[in-house]
């Protein structure tokens, strides 16, 4: 199979998902781009450690064969599981959600240190407004289900 | 009620409750960076393409939390993993407002065996808490375990007793065994159309459903 380098993804899958061209860094790991070489066809990336935290079932096994490399321009290469067909047809995987949509990261813009400081607090208290508004809907959907 | 004061000397545990907990949150898109002499408004992916690491300014807010590393690991590893712990009413806004027992006890029960994503913490004054609290197993913390271990007579206020403990970690152990699929799929034709009515969200049926 020829190696080709991995675009992103027109779009995330709703349970989880990796994007391989964003796999975290390593320190003094040189930013590159990646290539993916899969042993079988996968739509859906996912590092084991992702699945074991958020999706892991005893129903799901994993063959040999699903394992494909992630292979850094420096040689490095990395294991991870890419979820076939078979796995994501049985569990919904690939059903259609909301999905977020790839954006081009903002040009660095010079600040002054007062503005570095507003926007560590704004980052914060967004997050908690953001927190909180998911467990309002949260509520909603098992207020729902008790009814 | 279900919290025990351990010895000063006692090592940590799954189960310890501590406050001062620092919990970061970033906004990645625009993250205050310094570079030199100067301070950025930056992205993330841009500013990390570099092989240095990154001074970055980010806003840590005090919270109280609950040890959720396994015994084993707690002596050992760098960091210790913890859940923050909120009122009750904040992590499960149903419970807000319930004042008597009838809907408290529903609330905590009934909602506690379907809703796999807190843990309810009942109230103690021993140890600050004066609401009734829950942690939330959503907000995932991690703190260097050496710094907890020289710091403990400032930051652990107590630990679940062993019946709670057997409760939390069955409850923490079901939170990450949880796995999303579509519960739909055994539907026939007029059950999966009043279930996808019942969502907002978009729903295909699967082809023995059409």
């Amino acid at each position: 199979m020829t190696a080709a380098p991995m675009l992103p993804p027109a779009r995330y899958d709703s349970a989880t998902h990796v994007d391989v061209a964003h796999f975290p860094r390593r320190l003094n790991e040189p930013g590159a781009l990646y290539l993916a070489q899969p042993r079988l066809p996968f739509n859906y990336a996912g590092l084991w450690s992702l699945l074991a935290g958020q999706n892991a079932s005893a129903d799901i096994t994993f063959l040999v064969t699903d394992l494909f490399e992630v292979q850094g321009l420096d040689g490095g290469v990395t294991g991870g599981w890419g979820l076939p067909p078979r796995v994501n047809r049985a569990f919904g995987i690939m059903t259609g959600s909301q999905f977020a949509q790839p954006q081009q990261p903002q040009l660095a813009r010079r600040i002054s240190l007062a503005e570095a400081c507003r926007l560590a607090v704004t980052a914060l208290l967004e997050a908690e407004e953001r927190r909180q508004a998911e467990r309002q809907r949260e509520a909603v959907f098992w207020a729902a289900l008790e009814d | 009620m279900i919290y025990e004061f351990p010895a000063l000397d006692s090592p940590i545990r799954q189960g310890d409750i501590f406050q001062t907990v620092p919990r970061i949150d970033v906004n990645l898109s625009k993250l205050p960076v310094f570079l030199g002499d100067e301070s950025l408004s930056d992205d993330w992916l841009h500013v990390s393409s570099s092989s240095n690491p990154v001074l970055a300014l980010v806003a840590m807010r005090p919270v109280r939390a609950i040890v959720i590393t396994q015994d084993c690991d707690t002596v050992r590893v760098d960091d210790i993993a913890l859940c923050e712990i909120e009122r009750f009413d904040v992590v499960e806004p149903s419970g807000k407002g319930a004042k008597y027992p009838t809907k408290t006890m529903s609330v905590i029960t009934k909602h506690a065996r379907l809703n796999l994503k807190w843990f309810y913490l009942p109230p103690d004054p021993g140890l600050g808490f004066n609401d009734k609290m829950a942690v939330d197993f959503h907000s995932v913390l991690r703190v260097s375990r050496t710094y907890l271990e020289q710091n403990l007579s400032q930051l652990r206020l107590a630990r679940l007793n062993q019946v709670a403990t057997e409760h939390f970690r069955e409850r923490l152990s079901e939170y990450y065994r949880r796995y999303p699929y579509d519960e739909w799929y055994p539907l026939d034709k007029a059950e999966f159309e009043e279930y996808r009515r019942s969502k907002p969200e978009p729903i295909e049926p699967f082809p023995w459903q059409r």
